[in-house]
C-alpha cells in the first residue's frame, strides 16, 4: 500500500530535479525583486498582551503588539509573505477556555485565528503543542480532513483563511500526510527591469511544514495509533523537488524546531538544521523560544548560550544563516517578528536569490531604541473582544463551591494550615483514587502503605507584604463565599505543577521534615535581643507542610536547635515513625523531580507521575467537596512548635492588621501586632511557650 | 509493463535508497538515519513492509536495526518477549538504545525481566559506554543508592557529569543540586547556576521552575528579574502537558 504512494513521488523527485521554475519569457534577464520573509513562531494563544491568571495587562507579549512590527516591515518591504511557524493554539487561559472550558463552535473560527487571518497571514506551519487538545479539535479548528480514524471530516468549520502545511506527520490508516505536505502561496510582486522601468510578477513561494517526532511521546494518548512522524530530513528531500517541479520559485521550510548540530536522526528533537541543505531558500525555526540570529536592538539580549556554542562553520549565529540558508527564529508569543530580506534576479529563466544580499533579522518590541515599546494595534482587540472577556469571566466564575472561612497564609509559619489542608486533602483524594483503579502491579502491590501529603505556603511574603495567599477574606458560618474559578490557582500558586507522588521509608520522611524546618532560624532562648522566626522568606515554598488523613501524622519542631536536628514527636496514628515505616507522599512534580534538593528526594522515588496539573486536582476535589469549612479542611495542624520559653522577643514578619486572623484562628503563640519593618511587614510578637 | 510485484521491488529499493544515490546493485549498508527512518514506518506506521525490512537487516546483524526491530515489537505490537530478544541481540552488537532498554527491563521489572540490580547496571553500562545519556543518569542514581554496585556519591556524581555533557536535562539539574549542595563533589555555586540554567533551556521541568524561582528572588547570587522569572513561570506552565512524563 505504502509503495504505492511513494513510489510515483520519488520518480518525479528524481526526474525533475533540475526542473526549473515559473517559465516566463516577458520577464527581462537581470530583472530584480527586493522582498521579505516574515515569521512569527510560538504565538501560544498570546493575542492581548494579558495575564489572565493575575487579570493585569502585560505589554512584554501579545500578537496585538506584534502587529505593529508586522505593519512595519510591511511598509519597508512592499514584497512580503507572511509565515508562521507553529505553536499557535495553546498556551493561554484563553487557549485552554476555547478548547476545554467553552470549546469554539465548528460555525465559529478560534480568536487566535481570527487574529491572523485580519493580519492576512500568507501562510503557516503546525507546532507540537497543536496537538494537545486531541486530532478532533484540531480538525474542527483547521477545518481539515485529516484521513485519520475515529476523526469525523469537519463540516465548513471556521478555519485559518490560509493554508497550513505539515509535511513529516502521516495518517496510519491513509499512510498518506494528514496536512497536505506543501503549498505555493503565489504573490504579486514588484520587480524592477535592468532598464529601471517597473512591473508586477507573480512570485510561487513554496512552504513546507515540519514538527518535532516527541510529539508522538508527548502527546501519545491524542496521537498513538494514529499517526507517525517522518524524519524532517527525509520528508523536505521527499518534497522540494516536487515543489520545485510545480514551479515554486523559493522554497521556505516552516520547521518547528530549534538547531542543534548533533548528528542527524530521524528521531531529533531538533532538527531543523538538518533542512538546510535539502534545497531550500529559507529557514524558519521555532520550538525553542530563541532569538535568532542575535538581536540587533540597542540593549539587546546576549545570544543564547545554546545557540552560542553551534558550530560557527555551519551557524552564522550574528547574521542569521545555516549553512548557507538565511535562517530565523521570533522567539516566541508574539515578542518577536523574523524578517528575512532577499534580492532575487531574474538569471537564465529562472529567479535567484543573491545570498550576500540577504539579511535576518528578528525584531522586538524594543527595537527602535532599546528602550519604547510599540504600540498595541487598536485594531485587534475588537476582533476577540467577545472571546477575551468570556475568558477573563470565566476564571471569575463561580467554581461551584463555598468557603466559610479565611483562607490565608498570613500564619502559615506559626502553625495556620487554613490555606494548605485543602491542598494536601485534595491531593491525598488524588492519589488515593489512582492507587485504588491502577491496573499497575507494582503500584497495586503499594495500596496498603499510608499516603501522606505535603505542600507548602507558596505565596507567603516573598515578594513583599502584600503577598500573601488571601482567599475568601472575611468569609465566614454565617456568610460564606462563593469560590471563583481562579481561586484554585491562589490556593496552588504554580500553574506548571503536574501532581506525583513517591514512595518513601521513615527516614526520608524524617529528613524531608529536617529540611522544611531549615526555613526557621535557630532561635537563642537566652537571648534578650529581638529574634527573627523566620529570618527570609526567599525560599519559604520549600516549607512543606505534612498531612495524613484525619490529621493521623503529627510532629514538632525544635527551633532552638540547629537545622538538622529539629524534629521530634513524629508519629504516625499515635505511634513514632521509625526509619523502616513506608509512605506513599503526594506531592508536585518539582519537589518529586528534586526541586528545593531535598534529601533522597531526587526523581528516584517517584511511583505516580500524573498528566494533571496540581491546580486541577485541587479545582476538581473542591468541586467535588461542594463547601469548604474550617472545621474539616482548615483547622487540622499537623505541626507545632516544641515549647519554649525566651528571654527576650520573637518575632513574625507578616502583613499589618491581621492580628485578628491570628486571634480567630486560636493561634494563642502570636500575641500582638508590634511595628513595621522598612518593607512595610509587621513584626508579630511570638510566644514559643504557647 | 511492471509487475505488481516489480513495482513493489523498485519501490522499496527507492524508498530505502532516497539518501544514499545508490544503485540496486552496489547496494551498499543502509545508514543509522535510514534504518531509523524504516523503523518509524513499522512502529509508529504500522507498515508490514518497513517489519518485513527491519527483520531482514536484523537478521544480517545490524545492531541498530534490531534495536529498532525490537522496538516496533514492543510499541506496536505488544510483544514484550520478541523485543527482549532483539534488545539483547542489539546491545550485545554495541547499540545503546537497546544496552538502555534492557537496563530498564531488570531495573524496573519489565519485558518480562526480573528485579536484577546486577544484570540492570551491567546494561546500562554498556548504554553508557556507547554514549547513552539515560544509561549514564540511571548509573548515577544507583551508585547514589548502591544499586547493584557499592553506594559512592562521588562514583555517582562522574556519572551524573557524563550524562549532563551528554545533554541529558535531568541529570543537568541534578547535577546542579550535587554543586549546590556538596553531596559526591564539591560545592561551587557557579557551576550549580550554570548546569541550572542548562537543565532549564533543556526544559526539564522541575529545573525551569526552579531556576524562575532562582530569578525572582534573586537566589544563587542571580540578577533579580521579575519579567524573565514571569516568562519562565509562563514557559513551564506551558510545557507541563508535554513534559509531564520527564
Amino acid at each position: 500500500m505504502f509503495k504505492r504512494h511513494w513510489l510515483p513521488v520519488l520518480v518525479a523527485g528524481a526526474l525533475t530535479a533540475c526542473a526549473n521554475s515559473s517559465n516566463n519569457a516577458q520577464i527581462p534577464e537581470g530583472a530584480s525583486i527586493k522582498m521579505a520573509v516574515l515569521e512569527t513562531t510560538d504565538i501560544h494563544s498570546n493575542v492581548i498582551g494579558y495575564n489572565y491568571y493575575s487579570l493585569t495587562a502585560d505589554t512584554s507579549l501579545g500578537l496585538e503588539r506584534t502587529s505593529t512590527l508586522i505593519q512595519g516591515a510591511r511598509t519597508e518591504n512592499p514584497n512580503n509573505v507572511l509565515l508562521d511557524d507553529g505553536d499557535v493554539i495553546q498556551g493561554t487561559l484563553l487557549g485552554d477556555f476555547q478548547a476545554v472550558a467553552s470549546p469554539v463552535p465548528c460555525s465559529a473560527t478560534l480568536a487566535v485565528h481570527k487574529v491572523m487571518n485580519a493580519l492576512h497571514y500568507d501562510g503557516g506551519g503546525l507546532g507540537n503543542h497543536e496537538f494537545n487538545y486531541g486530532l478532533g479539535f484540531l480538525s474542527q479548528i483547521t477545518n481539515t480532513d485529516l484521513g485519520v480514524a475515529g476523526v469525523a471530516k469537519p463540516n465548513q468549520c471556521g478555519s485559518p483563511s490560509f493554508p497550513l502545511v505539515l509535511t513529516n506527520v502521516n495518517s496510519v490508516a491513509s499512510q498518506k500526510p494528514i496536512y497536505q505536505p506543501y503549498a505555493i502561496i503565489t504573490k504579486q510582486f514588484q520587480a524592477t527591469a535592468p532598464n529601471g522601468t517597473t512591473f508586477t510578477t507573480p512570485i510561487n513561494v513554496g512552504i513546507m511544514g515540519f514538527v518535532p517526532p516527541q510529539i508522538m511521546d508527548w502527546d501519545q494518548k491524542n496521537l498513538n495509533g494514529l499517526v507517525y512522524v517522518n524524519g524532517v530530513q527525509e520528508s523536505a528531500n521527499q518534497y522540494v523537488p516536487e515543489l520545485r517541479t510545480k514551479g515554486a520559485d523559493l522554497v521556505v521550510a516552516l520547521s518547528h524546531g530549534g538547531l542543534d548540530a548533533s548528528p542527524y536522526s530521524p528521531k531529533m528533537e531538533n532538527g531543523s538544521l538538518y533542512l538546510a541543505g535539502t534545497g531550500i531558500d529559507a529557514l524558519l525555526v521555532g520550538h525553542s523560544h530563541l532569538i535568532f540570529p542575535q538581536a540587533k536592538e540597542k540593549n539587546a539580549p546576549a545570544l543564547d548560550a545554546s545557540l552560542k556554542a553551534l558550530p560557527t562553520a555551519t551557524v552564522d549565529a550574528v547574521n542569521g544563516f545555516v549553512n548557507g540558508v538565511p535562517t530565523v527564529m521570533a522567539q516566541s508569543w508574539g515578542r518577536r517578528l523574523g524578517i528575512i530580506q532577499m534580492t532575487l534576479i531574474y538569471q537564465g529563466g529562472k529567479w535567484v536569490v543573491q545570498k550576500p544580499q540577504t539579511t535576518v533579522e528578528s525584531r522586538g518590541f524594543k527595537y527602535a531604541d532599546g528602550t519604547t515599546i510599540v504600540a498595541a494595534d487598536p485594531a485587534i482587540e475588537p476582533l476577540i473582544d467577545v472571546e477575551h472577556k468570556a475568558t477573563i469571566a470565566y476564571a471569575q466564575q463561580p467554581l461551584g463551591t463555598t468557603t466559610n472561612f479565611e483562607m490565608s497564609s498570613f500564619f502559615s509559619m506559626v502553625g495556620d494550615v487554613g490555606a494548605i489542608e485543602i491542598v494536601n486533602q485534595a491531593q491525598i483524594d488524588y492519589v488515593t483514587n489512582f492507587l485504588a483503579n491502577t491496573t499497575d502491579a507494582t503500584l497495586q502491590s503499594y495500596r496498603t502503605i499510608p499516603v501522606i501529603s505535603c505542600s507548602a505556603p507558596f505565596k507567603a511574603g516573598r515578594n513583599g507584604p502584600t503577598d500573601f495567599t488571601d482567599v475568601a477574606p472575611g468569609a465566614s458560618a454565617a456568610a460564606p463565599f462563593a469560590l471563583q474559578v481562579r481561586n484554585p490557582g491562589d490556593l496552588y500558586l504554580y500553574s506548571n505543577n503536574n501532581l506525583q507522588a513517591v514512595k518513601i521509608k521513615g527516614s526520608d520522611l524524617k529528613n524531608w521534615l529536617e529540611k522544611s524546618a531549615s526555613q526557621f532560624g535557630q532561635i537563642d532562648p537566652a537571648a534578650t535581643t529581638e529574634q527573627d522566626l523566620v529570618p527570609s522568606y526567599s525560599t519559604i515554598y520549600n516549607y512543606d507542610v505534612f498531612y495524613a488523613p484525619n490529621n493521623a501524622l503529627q510532629y514538632q519542631i525544635d527551633v532552638t536547635q540547629p537545622v538538622g536536628s529539629r524534629i521530634v514527636n513524629l508519629t504516625y496514628q499515635g505511634k513514632a515513625v521509625v526509619s523502616t515505616d513506608d509512605f506513599i507522599v503526594a506531592t508536585n512534580d518539582y519537589r518529586a523531580g528534586g526541586g528545593g534538593n531535598f534529601p533522597g528526594i531526587d526523581g528516584s522515588k517517584t511511583i505516580i507521575k500524573s498528566p494533571d496539573a496540581s491546580q486541577a486536582v485541587v479545582a476538581n476535589y473542591l468541586k467535588k467537596l461542594g463547601q469548604v469549612t474550617q472545621a474539616a479542611n482548615g483547622s487540622a495542624q499537623s505541626w507545632s512548635f516544641v515549647k519554649t520559653t525566651t528571654q527576650g522577643p520573637v518575632i513574625l514578619r507578616s502583613a499589618p492588621g491581621k492580628l485578628a486572623i491570628a486571634q480567630a484562628l486560636g493561634l494563642a503563640r502570636v500575641t500582638a501586632e508590634g511595628s513595621q519593618d522598612n518593607s512595610g511587614f509587621s513584626k508579630y510578637a511570638i510566644d514559643l511557650s504557647k | 509493463m511492471m509487475t505488481n510485484q516489480r513495482v513493489k521491488l523498485i519501490g522499496a529499493v527507492l524508498a530505502f535508497c532516497a539518501l544514499c544515490a545508490c544503485s540496486a546493485t552496489s547496494d551498499p549498508p543502509p545508514t543509522q538515519a535510514q534504518i531509523e527512518s524504516i523503523g518509524i514506518r513499522a512502529n509508529q506506521g504500522r507498515q508490514d513492509e518497513a517489519l518485513r525490512q527491519l527483520q531482514h537487516w536484523a537478521d544480517r546483524g545490524m545492531p541498530v536495526a534490531q534495536r529498532e526491530l525490537a522496538l516496533a515489537f514492543l510499541q506496536a505490537h505488544g510483544d514484550a518477549a520478541k523485543a527482549r530478544v532483539w534488545f539483547e541481540k542489539a546491545a550485545q552488537g554495541g547499540d545503546a538504545e537497546a544496552a538502555f532498554q534492557l537496563g530498564e527491563a531488570f531495573y524496573f521489572t519489565r519485558l518480562g525481566a526480573a528485579k536484577d540490580d546486577a544484570a540492570a547496571w551491567k546494561y546500562y553500562r554498556i548504554g553508557a559506554d556507547h554514549g547513552d545519556d539515560r544509561s549514564a543518569l540511571m548509573l548515577a542514581r544507583m551508585a547514589k543508592y548502591g544499586e547493584g554496585v557499592a553506594k559512592d556519591p562521588a562514583e555517582s556524581v562522574r556519572w551524573l557529569a557524563l550524562a549532563a555533557e551528554r545533554g541529558n536535562a535531568q541529570a543537568m539539574f541534578l547535577l546542579s543540586n550535587a554543586y549546590q549542595s556538596g553531596e559526591g563533589v564539591a560545592p561551587d555555586e557557579a557551576l550549580a547556576r550554570e548546569w541550572l540554567e542548562k537543565a532549564a533551556a533543556g526544559d526539564y521541568p522541575v529545573a525551569i521552575q526552579a531556576l524562575a524561582l532562582a530569578v525572582e528572588g534573586g537566589d544563587m547570587q542571580m540578577r533579580k528579574d521579575p519579567v524573565r522569572a514571569q516568562h519562565l513561570f509562563k514557559e513551564a506552565a506551558e510545557e507541563r502537558r508535554d513534559h509531564w512524563n520527564n
